[in-house]
């Protein structure tokens, strides 16, 4: 690999922020193409040994990124995106180039359009080096292991013998391994919070309909949301400015913007915090718990106001998967009856998605109607707290090499926040933010950072206050820089 | 045959109704009409449970008709 001439050095380089890859750029310490052959070559050398990467785009990357250097030389700086190559989930169009939804029966399709955000990533000057991985129609029926995908399993760059989380899980697994410098995936209910969890990584899930879905793959019209994965939460701001937005292709989109405005939120000591200390304590599984008791010492020491609550009792689990496997069923009825999902690599999927049709209305505005009492709570919840956190997963990830463990691990009666809060917010729209905060057995854990409507830039300062106060979030997998600090408190 | 098994230990472990210790028990993968058979369970047993909330009447779906 060529050596880059920059202050940062080649072992810094991949696992630089956006801003101080921006820097290095306007001052001319590298060019956009070099930078840009530098993360492509990493992606498609390291990429496959990952299972991380769809389809290269190096080729079409090298000229944006003279288009760019064009810009640079001249002093036309055009944003914090400006020159940065990123990844994103091959659920999101890109014109002329193969989007196979990581499924078999889409393998050859090409759409003529980019998706919303990937011009929006274009009109910032970010540059586009490849599609990234993904479970197979975004886990759509229920998968049963890691292989539940066209590339293969998603591993973990922390350990390639573990999952690297789904369903963006090549989007995941390619920012924790230094492949790209962010990552665009997607959730429909935990598709970004899980690998973000699992690789160590700070995953931004936006409010629902604040980013533009369209151009991108369909599981659940009602649930479906586009965001970001990268090294920081700062990051995953710099990043949603950019692509959130109006846009009339999107029949969900709330037509609002969203600005990066960090410096709006300097006190978040004044936030009022609902967690439940028995989410560190006695959810998580035994040998996670002193690394969460750990994380929630370094969040108590933000100075926030911190108040025991727990979350509105309801069924998550079976209103959350009656709404998506019902949507679901609509959207891919065609590959269904028609017989191409037997083409799927995850047998448990195909069975699910042919269930998934027998769903009656009933079930679905059942399902519907107890949203809306859902949403209700939490508007209440909201009411009292201006953020609710917990651990994002109470156990590690599963093994790549074997099914998934049905086995539901024991936990305590008395619930917390953590247990269902990933599908009670998706549920509600509202968005999350997960950022790494401990390592267990040199596999990362994470924290997740719930709060109401549009309050993206609250979570991302309280996510960033955490990341001032720990550097969780700066260790790399030591396959590919070496170990990692075992005291990442500052 | 002994002679073989002992001369194969991997052949040994296959023969073997004890795993050896250390190796992960697998069960025996599902067979497709028990995996299909629990993939429709699944939505009767979601159904069921639905069935069994409470919702006002005036509680609307969480989707707006826009005329």
């Amino acid at each position: 690999m060529g050596k880059p001439k920059t202050k940062l050095d080649e072992a810094s380089l991949p696992f630089a922020t956006i801003s101080d890859l921006g820097n290095a750029l306007r001052n001319r310490e590298i060019s956009c193409v070099e930078l840009t052959k530098f993360f492509a070559r990493r992606l498609e050398t390291l990429g496959p040994q990952y299972n991380t990467l769809a389809y290269p785009l190096s080729k079409q990357a090298e000229k944006f990124a003279k288009d760019v250097d064009w810009d640079l030389k001249r002093d036309r700086f055009r944003g914090p995106l400006q020159g940065i190559p990123y990844g994103a989930k091959d659920l999101l169009a890109v014109a002329k180039h193969p989007t196979t939804w990581g499924a078999k029966p889409y393998a050859d399709q090409v759409f003529d359009y980019d998706a919303t955000v990937i011009e929006r990533l274009a009109k910032a000057r970010a540059v586009l080096i490849g599609k990234l991985a993904m479970v197979e129609l975004a886990g759509g029926g229920g998968y049963s292991s890691a292989s539940a995908s066209l590339q293969g399993p998603g591993l973990n760059p922390w350990n390639a013998s573990y999952w690297s989380g789904g369903s963006s899980s090549g989007s995941g697994a390619a920012v924790a391994a230094g492949l790209v410098p962010f990552a665009l995936g997607s959730e429909t209910s935990g598709s970004i919070m899980t690998p973000a969890s699992y690789c160590g990584v700070s995953g931004l899930r936006p409010t629902y309909g604040l980013v533009s879905r369209h151009g991108a793959m369909a599981l659940s019209w009602t649930l479906d949301k586009i965001g970001v994965l990268a090294r920081s939460a700062e990051d995953c701001g710099l990043v949603l400015q950019a692509i959130a937005g109006a846009d009339p292709a999107d029949p969900g989109s709330v037509r609002k913007s969203f600005y990066y405005t960090p410096q709006y939120y300097e006190k978040v000591s004044e936030l009022k915090v609902g967690y439940a200390e028995i989410d560190f304590a006695e959810w998580p599984d035994e040998s996670l718990r002193p690394a969460f008791a750990n994380a929630l010492a370094a969040v108590k020491s933000i100075g926030a106001q911190m108040v025991e609550t727990q979350i509105p009792n309801f069924a998550y689990g079976p209103v959350i998967s009656a709404i998506i496997d019902s949507e679901a069923a609509s959207i891919f009825e065609p590959l269904i009856r028609s017989g191409k999902v037997d083409q799927l690599a995850d047998a448990s999927q195909i069975d699910g998605l042919k269930a998934s049709l027998t769903y009656s209305a009933i079930d679905y505005l059942k399902a519907m109607r107890v949203r809306t009492q859902v949403q209700a709570a939490f508007r209440d919840v909201f009411g009292q707290f201006d953020l609710l956190i917990a651990p994002t997963h109470f156990s590690p990830p599963d093994r790549a090499d074997q099914p998934f463990d049905e086995n539901e691990t024991k936990r305590p009666e008395r619930k917390g926040v953590g247990g269902g809060l990933v599908p009670a917010s998706n549920l509600c729209g509202i968005p999350a933010i997960s950022i790494p905060c401990g390592f267990v057995n040199g596999l990362p854990i994470g924290l997740q950072i719930v709060g109401p409507v549009f309050s993206e830039n609250r979570i991302i300062a309280f996510a960033s206050e955490f990341q001032r106060r720990t550097n969780f979030h700066e260790q790399h997998p030591p396959s590919l820089t070496g170990p990692a600090s075992a005291n990442s408190l500052r | 045959m002994a002679a073989l098994l002992a001369a194969s230990p991997l052949l040994a472990q296959v023969q073997s109704k004890v795993p050896p210790t250390g190796v992960p028990v697998v069960p025996p993968a599902p067979t497709p009409e028990e995996r299909r058979q629990k993939a429709f369970g699944v939505v009767h047993t979601i159904s069921d449970r639905l069935s069994k909330i409470d919702v006002p009447m005036d509680v609307e779906p969480a989707f707006a008709f826009r005329p």
